[in-house]
């Protein structure tokens, strides 16, 4: 325990990876999505962002990728401000980031081994380094069998681990899971975040957009709280709410 | 290398999407080769009566008459004077005695031109014939030479070279018509095939976005697609018509044979290396254009819309 604290302090002096500041998004709705956010993440770092349906979760994500800009405040990822990413470097910008969905989103059309050697071309790969590195992330997220199963072959949670594995194939320095687990069973989703805190365990930062209590309360991470746009809460081995947390404390 | 391989990936899914959206790229195909099909027959009919009329009008030239009384040396003075003119090309004397000789071969039978004996009707009659170097300057040389002291009259058919420059801007009036709507209706039949391309594909494009790809990478596969349907649109109605071409010079010269050289169609080399890089150029450029913009739209639309 004591050594990952440290890490944690001596993160703080390096600089973010993710670095929100005085942040709102007003959308041209009007709808104001969030307010005033700040928050630092370090490197090797895992996160959970919580809060209630509509509480600003996706849109937290979206400033994160470049997909919509902050109406006041600054973005600051992987050393970049996203405002000032020229339209040029947004696709190498986002190759430091992997996404995965709530609904996986693979290509029906092509077989488990293509859609994360997909993730490749769209670098320029070499084939050898494309086929080599292709086999790695199956074997990491445990698919090296389903190379070659289209994607109505697997199950949910099967489909996941390979948006997962297609995530993950090009390094990406920041994995972002939106409800990943929204999906899936219980038991798939135990599997998904186990393996999300392996990638985590390997270097990746690792945030992930969530309903899930008991596994939020179960792995002990940093959690941010999102209400109204507005964080509530950050807390470092955190818990989905605070009635449970204060509960837990009492009991231990 | 690397773009190579990128480029060969990209033409690959170009082809790919072609196929996935074979009805609309086979109706664009179909438009952009009914468009330079008539492109090119309209043109091709057009070189060759316009190649037509200006061999015959050259045949026609003009003759000049001069007035009673003016000395045959007069005459050649004004003959030499107009060898000198740029448009003209050929002066010829017609003496009194040769133009009596030549209008009783055309229009006597030999007991009437043996009735005139001697006598010449016809003996105030030495004329210039003069040919032109082109039609188009037949009227000014003619209103030229009417002013000049001695001539009565000069006699020339205006009706050909005149009428041909008042045709030939009709026509490329009507040309220019057709063929901008022509190119309008593939322009946006491509578009739409492009547009359909993209729809299909728009998961694709959403996830190849987020995961970093250019907006090169994603658009170049759909400009290929523009391209072929150029390509295609473009070769194989140049391949008809030059086949065509040859069985209509062949059909002609089998009908009147060598009698009417005017029959005799251009070369086909002449009228095919003018027209078919051209015509290429044209078609693969409107496939070009109109996927690209399509592309460019649509897909940037795509690439900022993941939640
Ligand atoms: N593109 C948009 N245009 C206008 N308003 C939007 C847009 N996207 C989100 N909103 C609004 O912004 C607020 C925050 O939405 P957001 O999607 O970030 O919530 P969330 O926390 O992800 O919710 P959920 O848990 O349901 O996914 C909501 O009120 C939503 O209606
Ligand atoms: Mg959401």
């Amino acid at each position: 325990m004591g050594r990952i604290d440290i890490n944690r302090e001596f993160n703080k002096i390096q600089t973010p990876v993710i670095s929100f500041n005085n942040v709102s998004k007003k959308y041209n709705t009007g709808t104001d999505a969030l307010s005033n956010v700040s928050f630092n993440i370090f490197k090797g770092e895992f996160v959970f962002i919580v809060g209630d349906s509509g509480s600003g979760k996706t849109t937290l994500i979206k400033l994160i990728l470049k997909e919509t800009l902050p109406s006041s405040g600054k973005v600051f990822v992987v050393g970049h401000e996203t405002k000032r990413l020229r339209r040029k470097t947004v696709a190498r910008f986002r190759r430091s980031i992997g996404v995965v969905f709530q609904d996986f989103r693979l290509l029906k059309d092509r077989d488990v081994f293509e859609n994360v050697a997909f993730a490749q071309r769209v670098i320029e790969a070499e084939p050898h380094t494309l086929r080599h590195k292709v086999s790695k992330v199956l074997n990491l997220v445990g698919l090296s069998d389903k190379a070659r199963a289209l994607p109505k072959e697997l199950s949910g949670g099967q489909q996941q681990k390979v948006a997962m594995a297609r995530a993950l194939v090009n390094n990406p320095i920041i994995m972002l899971a939106d409800e990943p687990t929204g999906n899936l069973d219980p038991n798939s989703s135990r599997e998904i975040m186990r393996l999300l805190d392996d990638i985590n365990k390997r270097g990746t930062t690792v945030v992930v957009v969530t309903h899930n209590q008991e596994i939020v309360d179960e792995m002990q991470k940093r959690v941010i709280v999102l209400k109204d746009g507005k964080i509530v809460r950050d807390e470092a081995k955190g818990t989905y709410d605070a009635v449970r947390k204060e509960a837990k404390e009492e009991f231990e | 290398m690397k773009h190579l391989r990128t480029l060969g990936y990209c033409i690959k899914q170009g082809f790919s999407g072609l196929w996935k959206n074979r009805l609309f790229s086979l109706a664009s195909i179909a438009t952009v080769m009914a468009c330079l099909t008539l492109i090119g027959t309209f043109y091709f009919v057009y070189l060759n009566v316009e190649n037509a009329l200006l061999k015959a009008e050259s045949s026609v030239g003009m003759t000049v008459f001069f007035n009673e009384g003016v000395e045959e040396d007069r005459i050649k003075e004004i003959k030499s004077k107009l060898e000198k003119v740029e448009e003209i090309s050929e002066v010829r004397y017609i003496s009194a005695d040769e133009a009596w000789e030549k209008y009783k071969k055309e229009n006597m039978t030999e007991e009437m031109a043996a009735s005139f004996g001697d006598d010449n009707p016809l003996k105030e009659s030495a004329s210039l014939e003069i040919h032109l170097k082109n039609g188009e300057s037949g009227k000014n040389v003619a209103d030229s030479i009417r002013d000049v002291s001695g001539v009565r009259t000069v006699n020339f058919s205006e009706t050909v070279s005149e009428r041909l420059s008042d045709i030939r801007a009709l026509i490329i009036a009507v040309a220019t018509v057709l063929i901008g709507m022509l190119a309008a209706v593939s322009f946006f039949l491509i578009r739409t095939t492009i547009a359909t391309g993209i729809n299909v594909r728009k998961e694709e494009i959403s996830i190849m976005s987020i995961i970093g790809a250019t907006d090169l990478f994603m658009e170049l596969p759909f400009i290929v697609e523009g391209i072929f349907i150029g390509l295609l649109g473009g070769l194989i109605p140049l391949l008809i018509l030059n086949y065509s071409y040859t069985i209509v010079e062949n059909a002609l010269k089998r009908e009147f044979g060598n009698a009417f050289e005017n029959f005799n169609l251009l070369p086909k080399s002449e009228v095919m290396g003018g027209f078919l890089p051209v015509a290429l150029l044209f078609t693969v450029g409107i496939g070009f254009l109109a996927s690209w913009i399509t592309a460019m739209g649509k897909v940037r639309k795509i690439a900022v819309e993941h939640f």
